[in-house]
């Protein structure tokens, strides 16, 4: 960790002997902190909920935007459309297919890069229609495409300062690619939001280090293997778990059963099936929860079909023990469609 | 800050990045990371940075960015592919050759495609490997509806080189059920 400090010390040091020595820039380019990367990703992936479950009646999902940011659909219309300002967020939001349990959006490949003012990044996002908690509807890929953002530090954390949509084509005349990441848009500068030292962590008043937020995102990346792959009759399934711990649905308790229903499940040595994605963490007074998206994808091997074999949601407690990170409790959530949110 | 101050938190810092770069052996590197007694060896930084270079890699192969070679700009030098799902398994080996892999297929700046996840990331004695899932879907081609094509995961090596983390190695492997237990649904049912 002082490496770290030391090496953003550094990067601040040259930063600001390069900006004397050349022009002076009008919005200086910060560093960003492992902390800023961390708390840039979790706005992202909380996007997702925030606009699949319309909750708090669409303010959940305006209120990670900052004051006068934007939201362009540019798939809306013909020439796209614009939301700015919380009120039209909070709209938007409300919008369309919504519930609680109702998961669509599956964000990936985050790549987030300094920028001035700030940050910019870029997603995928795939946007999947679930079968309707097993009504009989058949999943699929619904469509997809990405998301080109700007971030910007506020007193409340990190936000989107503007968000577009730009929708998936192949095999169409080429386009000009999405502005972005080379041509970031003038950022109103926000005092004290390029110092390094480590002020408001991640929404809740955390106890968690950048290293506790990776080795819990690597815990949860171990999952889909420690299940799919399954090498060892469930051994590692289970050792991701407490020795306490409770799965549900089917309620599995204690590292025996869990082993047992994992060695239940189709596998292989190079089976690949539960994909996560939006793996959100908070932390809490004795340890973390988190949740994060499921869609299990049935592979079509030898030219057969893919299809999708369920989609959904996990809510997680997370415990730290001598072991490191594990699982305290897991309930997976099927995806249910709701009507638009009250 | 006074100048003398300045001029410490300077070589401090100028010394800890020699340090963590240069005049450390990779072992010694480890010992000192290891300390951190977790499943997760590497500085914040170095992880947060395997992870930004994976999800790159999905979006240098989609767009085929800079006739393919932004994709082959991910790699070392003597960097190497192996889809093992092509024919007999196929490599690809050194700039020239990744670029190309990356400018075939459908490519753009509109075509997204390779959704990863699952990213796994582990010390290794050359730096760093790991693993990630990907599935692959067909968004928005021209006259077909959307839907998977294919998936797997990918098993990788990466190295730290003075331009930052690269792929020293990366294959893809298909994914392939060996096991289907009756008690479970089979696609289709």
């Amino acid at each position: 960790m002082r490496i770290a400090i030391a090496t953003g010390v550094l990067s601040v040091l040259v930063v600001g002997f390069s900006g004397t020595s050349a022009q002076q820039p009008a919005s200086p380019t910060p560093v960003l902190t492992a902390i800023d990367y961390l708390e840039i990703e979790q706005l992202v992936y909380r996007y997702g909920y925030a606009l699949d479950t319309g909750g708090d009646n669409g303010f959940a999902y305006a209120d990670l935007y900052a004051d006068g940011a934007t939201f362009t659909g540019t798939n809306q219309g013909p020439s796209g459309r614009t939301y700015e300002g919380r009120e039209r967020l909070a709209a938007l939001a409300r919008g369309g297919k919504r519930g609680p349990n109702f998961m669509s959006h599956w964000v990936t490949n985050v790549v987030i890069e300094p920028a001035p003012g700030g940050a910019i990044g870029k997603t995928y996002v795939g946007i999947f229609d679930i079968g309707n908690g097993g009504n009989g509807a058949k999943s699929r890929v619904d469509h997809g495409g990405i998301y080109n953002d700007v971030y910007v530090k506020t007193p409340k954390g990190w936000r989107f300062k503007s968000r577009s949509f730009f929708e998936s084509t192949s095999g169409a005349p080429v386009q000009p690619p999405p502005a972005m990441l080379t041509t970031p848009g003038a950022l109103s500068a926000s005092p004290g939001s390029r110092s390094a030292n480590p002020e408001p962590r991640i929404a809740n008043p955390g106890t968690l280090s950048a290293e506790d937020y990776i080795e819990i995102q690597q815990l949860v990346a171990r999952y889909p293997y420690a299940l799919d792959q399954n090498p060892d009759e469930g051994q590692s399934y289970a050792n991701l778990f407490t020795t306490d711990a409770v799965f549900r649905q089917p309620r599995t308790e204690g590292r025996p059963n869990l082993a047992k229903m994992a060695s239940g499940a189709p596998h292989g040595a190079k089976y690949a099936r539960h994909f996560l994605a939006n793996h959100v963490i908070e932390a809490t007074a004795d340890g973390a929860v988190g949740k994060q998206y499921l869609v299990a994808v049935d592979i079509g091997e030898s030219g057969q079909p893919s299809s999708i074999f369920l989609g959904g949601h996990y809510e997680d407690v997370y415990a730290k023990t001598p072991e490191g990170w594990r699982f305290k409790t897991r309930t997976f959530i099927a995806s249910v469609t709701g009507t638009e949110a009250k | 800050m006074t100048s003398g101050r300045l001029t410490t938190a300077l070589g401090v810092a100028i010394l800890a990045m020699l340090a963590l770069t240069v005049l450390l052996p990779a072992q010694q590197r480890e010992a000192t990371t290891v300390a951190r007694a977790s499943a997760n060896a590497l500085a914040a930084l170095d992880t947060i940075e395997i992870q930004q270079l994976v999800r790159k890699s999905a979006w240098a192969l989609d767009s085929g960015d800079n006739y393919g070679y932004a994709y082959a700009d991910l790699f070392t030098p003597d960097g190497t592919f192996v889809g093992t799902n092509q024919g007999e398994g196929r490599t690809y080996q050194g700039r020239d050759q990744l670029a190309t892999l990356a400018r075939g297929g459908t490519r753009g700046h509109t075509v997204q495609s390779h959704l990863t996840m699952n990213h796994l990331v582990k010390a290794s004695a050359g730096g760093a490997t790991g693993r990630a899932y990907v599935v692959v879907v067909d968004v928005g081609v021209v006259g077909k509806p959307n839907k998977v094509n294919h998936g797997g995961y990918y098993d990788d090596e990466y190295q730290k080189t003075p331009q930052g983390w690269r792929f020293k190695r990366r294959t893809y492997y298909e994914s392939k059920v060996d096991v289907w237990p009756a008690s479970s649904p089979r696609p289709g049912q």
